[in-house]
């Protein structure tokens, strides 16, 4: 064994060597998030203090505070905002509740479970900008789907242009958004359903207790690392995304229906300005995470117990 | 020991690699890549007769499926032609292709040759991103040969050519002339005030039918700034001294007019979020029965719509007898500052916008060719592509653009007017506090731009 006898002779070389094993192993990894997670990260958040506008590239300075005073200033802010918060609530709310009611249905077993079950969860697995395009046709004024029944039913005179009212466009999107995410909270919660053995309900059943007391005495504790964990992602995401605005609305009329990444995007887009986008980026960044410790605080997930 | 060993190199080049991956943006845009390559660009491209194969990159900013096919064929003729020469194709979606010229031109990775429009160019140009093509311009055989229109379109930088047009795209009107028809109407519009007195007979909600396909969605304002400029008859959006025009009564009455076709009902109401495709959607399922588009639209509509329930007619003229308008181009041939293959491009710039070439791809793409002689060539003499040639025809016409040169345009026309207008056509807004806050932006950037710029 040459090995062992020249690690013999150099003993504090082993010792040494033994020491960095650990790192030389984990390096990869650590280069790997740094290369394409901390420096975009870092880079990002330098951004947000540069006067850096895609047109100038003679004209990047460190502008101190400037964007960010400029993000202030900007009156359209509390409005993006206040739509910022109504649509993730109304978004994740729904989505929880119908994506909850969804799985308790099928938790149960019936003739064509398996078919129904494919066919509800089929909107997880189609393109957004699809979703996009479909729901924008549906809420047309003239040719749209929903206002042709609202027509016949008697409902209203004439088509109502949902997508070119102010303060109304952002429901018609909202309803796209909660169509399309209600499989995800169903697949995660049917999920943890099924872990709960039977045995349990078997015996609270013969302590006499109804439907409702098993809901929230058993189901609902037994799954609410799921319940936490699911709706914590589902808010970032849902916070996130602007794909659905981009394509029914655009963020109008008159940024009416923005959030706060289409709003971003829009900077982005027109104006080059990569210094205010960052810094509205930031503001994201703050956000979410101030929100992460206060959900997960208020909800007391460590003590939920692990999933 | 030695697997260790192997372990710790192996680390090592992983982190070497990782670290060159992530600085490579900011290396490349440094001078070393564009100065070693430096010597061998005038090797092969002055001496030429040795032929050494060389390599060149298109990228094309409208893939289509007849698109990409004919400029790939066309490459592959240019290869054909000079076969040292090959040429690659790449493409960017229309609507990520001004970031991705400015992403590209910043990193140093722009491509030999670029088609681009004319509103980016001016950005490019000023960044030093795109090659100036004046002394090839200079020499080249065919610069005597070209329309008026072409040496007048925004093809230049402070006075110097950078970019080639294509062809040209001018704004023109489509027409439903069967409703024209169930209305007893001519399919005419001669005057501005035409345009308006129409937009209000044309319109029955009843049947589900408006005058105006409008665009209340990003670049909704050229078209009002058109309107604006027919109306006060000037060449400009600026007074002499920086100030917008739409400070003038006038021009705020003009403003006032062009969106009462909305505030009145005379287009859908969901216009207010129209872009380009929901406009050219609008009239062509029957909700409108006037649009305001280019030539491109032309290929669309033949695809769509019935034969002979529309046409093009040529814009409306001012109250002067004049046609202030703009006629540009979307996908004209520009050099990247850093080919290493500076004449070979341009040869192959030569070769694309040859008189044959430029003839074969305005009749394929409904554009006006940038040759005199192809003027003349039957095909822009019948048909809805006559609505747009008869325009640049006609002596009567004023060459009046939307002010490209200034890096906020993309900026106004894409987003802050379209807030502003939107906010006027829902009431949230005063006509006075928007045509105030417009005229504001406007002149700011103008004056900026003058004291930058002095002339």
């Amino acid at each position: 064994m040459p090995t062992t006898s020249h690690a013999k002779t150099n003993a504090g070389g082993k010792r040494r060597s033994a020491a960095l094993e650990p790192y030389l192993l984990l390096a990869p990894a650590v280069l790997i998030l740094a290369a394409f997670f901390a420096y975009p990260l870092l880079k990002g958040i330098t951004l947000a203090f540069y006067h850096y506008v895609l047109f100038e590239p003679q004209n990047i300075y460190f502008a101190g505070l400037d964007n960010f005073k400029k993000i202030v200033a900007d009156p359209n802010l509390p409005l993006i905002l206040r739509n910022s918060v109504l649509w993730v609530a109304l978004t994740v709310g729904l989505q929880f509740l119908l994506g909850f009611v969804l799985a308790l249905a099928l938790n149960k077993t019936f003739r064509g479970k398996n078919l129904y079950q494919s066919v509800v969860f089929l909107p997880w697995a189609v393109s957004g900008f699809l979703i996009g395009m479909m729901f924008k046709w549906m809420f047309n004024a003239q040719n749209g789907l929903i206002n042709y029944w609202l027509v016949k039913a008697g409902i209203v005179a004439k088509g109502v242009p949902f997508l070119a009212l102010p303060h109304v466009s952002i429901f018609p999107v909202i309803v796209a958004m909660v169509w399309y995410g209600v499989p995800f909270f169903g697949i995660m919660i049917l999920a943890a359903l099924q872990s709960i053995p039977h045995d349990i309900y078997e015996s609270a059943e013969i302590d006499g207790a109804g439907s409702w007391t098993k809901l929230f005495k058993i189901t609902i504790p037994y799954i609410k690392p799921t319940l936490i964990v699911t709706v914590l992602l589902r808010v970032i995401w849902v916070f996130n995304s602007a794909d659905l605005i981009y394509i029914m609305t655009n963020g109008g009329p008159a940024n009416s229906s923005d959030n706060l990444p289409s709003y971003i995007l829009s900077q982005i887009f027109n104006t080059s300005d990569f210094g205010v986008a960052s810094a509205l980026g930031l503001l994201m960044l703050v956000l979410l995470t101030v929100y992460t410790v206060i959900f997960l605080y208020v909800t007391k997930y460590e003590d939920a117990g692990d999933i | 020991m030695q697997r260790k060993m192997f372990i710790v190199l192996v680390c090592a080049a992983l982190a070497l690699m990782m670290a060159l991956a992530g600085c490579s943006p900011a290396g490349q845009s440094g001078q070393s890549q564009n100065g070693s390559s430096g010597s061998q660009t005038t090797q092969g491209g002055n001496g030429g007769t040795p032929a050494k194969p060389v390599k060149l990159t298109y990228l094309d900013p409208l893939p289509s499926p007849e698109r990409t096919a004919l400029m790939q064929d066309l490459l592959k003729r240019f290869h054909d032609q000079n076969p040292n020469i090959e040429v690659e194709y790449q493409s960017v979606p229309w609507d990520q292709a001004s970031k991705k010229w400015l992403a590209m031109g910043a990193s140093g990775t722009l491509p030999d040759v670029v088609s681009i429009d004319d509103t980016s160019m001016t950005g490019l140009a000023a960044a030093g991103y795109i090659e100036n093509l004046q002394p090839y311009y200079d020499k080249w055989s065919q610069t005597g040969n070209l329309t008026e229109a072409s040496k007048l379109s925004r093809n230049k930088y402070k006075g110097n050519v950078y970019a080639i047009p294509d062809g040209f795209g001018l704004q023109g009107l489509f027409v439903r002339t069967d409703w024209f028809k169930e209305l007893n109407l001519e399919p005419k519009i001669e005057t501005w005030d035409d345009y308006f007195d129409l937009a209000k007979k044309l319109t029955d909600p009843a049947k589900g039918r408006y005058g105006i396909s409008f665009r209340g969605g990003a670049n909704g304002i050229l078209r009002a700034m058109e309107y604006v400029v027919n109306a006060v008859h000037t060449d400009s959006w600026f007074e002499k001294d920086g100030k917008s025009i739409l400070y003038r009564p006038e021009a705020a009455a003009a403003f006032k007019k062009f969106y009462s076709v909305y505030l009145d009902g005379y287009a859908p109401k969901e216009s207010i979020n129209w872009g380009f495709n929901e406009m050219v959607q609008g009239f062509m399922n029957g909700q409108a029965g006037i649009l305001n588009q280019t030539p491109e639209v032309i290929v669309t509509a033949d695809k769509n719509m019935k034969p002979g329930t529309w046409t093009v007619l040529p814009m409306p003229k001012a109250s002067d007898g004049k046609r202030y308008m703009t006629w540009g181009y979307t996908a004209g041939y520009a050099m990247s500052a850093k080919s290493q293959n500076k004449a070979e491009a341009w040869k192959l710039i030569e070769f694309l916008s040859s008189p044959e070439i430029n003839l074969e791809y305005c009749k394929k793409f409904s554009a006006i060719p940038i040759y005199k002689k192809n003027m003349d060539d039957p095909f822009f003499k019948q048909g809805p592509i006559a609505g747009y040639a008869a325009s640049l025809a006609d002596a009567n016409i004023v060459y009046s653009t939307p002010p490209s040169y200034l890096t906020e345009l993309p900026n106004f026309s894409g987003t802050y007017a379209v807030q502003e207008t939107q906010k006027y056509l829902t009431g949230a807004q005063s006509l006075d506090d928007t045509v105030k806050h417009l005229a504001d932006f406007l002149t700011q950037a103008q004056q900026k731009y003058m004291k930058e710029n002095p002339q």
